[in-house]
């Protein structure tokens, strides 16, 4: 265990010392600070602002009133639907759309939280298969082993740096980004509306930031390269987007498929369940169809990347332990 | 090529490395390539030894085998009497290796390059600038990685290795291009390694080189064993040595000194190659002088020729290269332990 720990405290001087580590901290930090610029005219809106919002909502609410009627008999009249579904196509304006009052804390949180994970997701990704890949492209690797022959305290002390350093850089954005989105709401007077369960989505992001780092170290020691590592996920973008037309419908073959989707199931950890929608055709032209809500829960989220993370470690801990090195 | 007479149980502990059988293949799209096939190798403790063969003989494929790098297809390697790569932990702080060219990371100080394997290998972290002077780059301990010359760098894999104080030092290729005052310098360098106490295995392709240095050799072809042994026993295989003298009249000087017991043979035109007479008596340069001399024959030149490790190697794969249907030669008997060849050595 002293092994590992004096290996992983190696690996982790190395890690932070990398220009890659140091451009997407500094990267990810940028971003933070232009999220609070970002919302700050939503969260403490002028004088100015607030009278030119409610002016705007009183003036939509006039036009809705003046041809909300007409609009609804049009829609039933062409066969748009019931009458309760066009009333519900053309609902009234409110305040929030036009943000006469200041957002609520959980609802700028969230966007703060959202906007922090996916952006560190990325930077923890390209942290993790560039440290490794940069290794098998300069040699470096083969030399270290040399030293430190037993494989698996190798693998094991690059993982767990990969993990921690990942897991800092994603808890320094998620509740930097929370924590000055408080002090800008607080100090405008507004209460912090939800703020444990905007805490809680702060720390589920800090754990799928810190299994992104993870999961570009295997990829790239499994393909040995870090260009290679980040092909994966965009190649993924791109079945993805063909394979789309086979899971829309509830009826088509890979219908079944959407629950085990790695971005259904990030939602549904990072908002702790999510619902999605499948479509069922109504007429044989498929002109008409009825929706479908379905549901993935953050339990089953949680365990699809439970799964995962154990297959891809093992996956990749056998792979490094006989695999030559040159 | 000295033959062993101890039994095996008892040499093993003089070797600082052993491989029986050693075995490993490739895939290629043409099938599989034999990198190394059935190597006996032994390395005994002390000394320089050389490691030779052309390119793409096996003998980094063989390092690699024994760093536990790559996984052999058959066979089995010891490391100071220990199992590898089962038992490798067991003995890598007795062992530094430079695998082809020197890898470090390029945006790193040499100083910080060395300051991560220290770390990672437990050294105390004031060895870094004690190795740093001890191979010449002190000064430039700050500069990063991807500035250096070759020749600096492959000090400053010298250093790396040296972090661990090992008993083994392994280097593939530690020349390969260097300029010849870099050269020499890892020559001396590797010398000086062995004179202090340890095992030096130095494998390279340029064989005058290690020829120079080493106290014993392997030599090896398309991954199998051809010869071993102290270098001068190999450099007798390679046949006698030689003078070459140019006479006026080469047809007399033959007879001259054939009559006083030299055996004389043509050389190039108007040379004459002389060779000693007496099978285990040494060639006396100046007896040859004296003898045409005192027949009236003067020399206009004379220039020892004495075999050479390249020699040799070209005589043994002769029928390596005949044809690969050639009747392989039997191996030859593994090495005893000897004495290193220069003062200072271990014994």
């Amino acid at each position: 265990m002293n092994d590992l720990v004096r290996l992983t405290a190696a690996e982790l001087t190395r890690l932070r010392s990398r220009r890659v580590s140091i451009v997407a901290a500094v990267v990810v930090l940028a971003a933070v600070a232009l999220f609070q610029v970002l919302i700050h005219s939503e969260v403490a809106p002028t004088a100015a602002a607030q009278a030119s919002a409610r002016q705007a909502y009183e003036a939509a609410q006039q036009t809705w009133q003046a041809q909300h009627t007409q609009s609804v008999a049009e829609c039933v009249r062409q066969g748009g639907g019931t009458q309760e579904e066009c009333e519900s196509y053309d609902p009234a304006p409110t305040e929030a759309d036009f943000q006469v009052t200041p957002p609520p804390f959980d609802q700028v949180g969230v966007a703060g939280v959202s906007t922090a994970t996916y952006l560190s997701l990325f930077a923890a990704f390209l942290i993790g298969a560039s440290f490794i890949g940069a290794e098998y492209a300069t040699g470096s690797l083969a030399n270290w082993l040399t030293f430190v022959p037993r494989r698996l305290e190798v693998f094991a002390s690059k993982g767990v740096a990969v993990l921690l350093a990942s897991a800092l850089l994603g808890a320094v954005a998620v509740f930097a980004t929370l924590g000055l989105t408080a002090a800008q709401v607080a100090g405008h007077g507004e209460p912090l509306v939800r703020a444990g369960h905007v805490a809680a989505a702060g720390g589920r992001a800090v754990v799928m930031v810190a299994l992104a780092g993870v999961a570009g170290y295997v990829i790239a020691l499994l393909t040995r390269h870090t260009v290679a590592a980040i092909a994966v996920p965009l190649g993924y973008g791109l079945v993805r987007t063909v394979v789309a037309g086979f899971t829309s419908d509830v009826d088509a073959p890979l219908a079944w498929l959407p629950p085990y989707l790695p971005e259904l199931n990030l939602q549904a950890f990072l908002e702790h369940g999510v619902t999605y929608t499948q479509y069922r055709s109504t007429l044989a032209d498929g002109s008409d169809y009825t929706e479908i809500e379905k549901h993935v829960s953050f339990g089953h989220s949680g365990l699809y990347w439970l799964t995962l993370a154990v297959v891809a470690v093992v996956a990749g801990a056998l792979v490094f332990r006989r695999r030559d090195v040159t | 090529m000295t033959t062993s007479a101890a039994p095996r149980h008892a040499r093993a502990p003089e070797l600082a490395v052993s491989t029986t059988g050693l075995r490993k293949t490739y895939r290629t799209r043409k099938g599989r390539r034999v990198a190394v096939e059935g190597l006996d190798l032994h390395v005994p403790r002390g000394g320089v030894h050389g490691f030779l063969g052309p390119n793409g003989s096996g003998k980094t494929t063989t390092i690699r085998m024994l760093l536990g790098l790559v996984r052999p297809d058959s066979g089995s390697m010891t490391l100071f009497g220990k199992p590898v790569p089962a038992q490798l932990p067991a003995v890598v702080d007795r062992v530094g290796a430079i695998v082809e060219q020197p890898k470090f990371f390029p945006a790193f100080t040499a100083r910080r390059n060395l300051e991560l394997l220290a770390a990672g290998i437990g050294a105390p972290k004031q060895r870094v600038p004690e190795v740093l002077a001890e191979v010449g780059l002190g000064e430039r301990g700050g500069d990063r990685f991807r500035s250096y010359s070759l020749g600096m760098k492959q000090r400053l894999a010298i250093a790396g290795t040296l972090l661990k104080d090992p008993e083994l030092l392994i280097f593939d290729e530690p020349t390969n291009g260097l300029d010849p005052a870099g050269i020499h310098e890892i020559r001396q360098t590797m010398r000086g390694l062995a004179d202090a106490g340890r095992t030096v295995l130095v494998s390279s392709h340029i064989l005058n080189e290690v020829q120079q240095v080493a106290d014993t050799v392997t030599i090896i072809g398309r991954g199998r064993l051809l010869a071993e042994g102290d270098v001068d026993a190999i450099l007798a295989r390679g046949g006698t040595e030689a003078v070459r003298v140019r006479v006026p009249d080469p047809a007399a000087a033959a007879e001259v000194l054939a009559r006083v017991g030299f055996a004389p043979s043509p050389g190039d035109p108007g040379t004459v190659l002389v060779r000693s007479g007496a099978p285990g008596v040494p060639l006396d340069s100046a007896q040859v002088n004296r003898a045409l001399a005192d027949h009236g024959i003067y020399l206009a030149e004379l220039v020892w020729q004495r075999p050479d490790l390249e020699e040799v190697f070209l005589s043994l794969t002769a029928e390596e290269h005949l044809g690969a249907g050639a009747p392989r030669a039997a191996p030859p008997a593994p090495l005893a332990p000897t004495a290193p060849r220069r003062s200072g050595g271990r014994s």
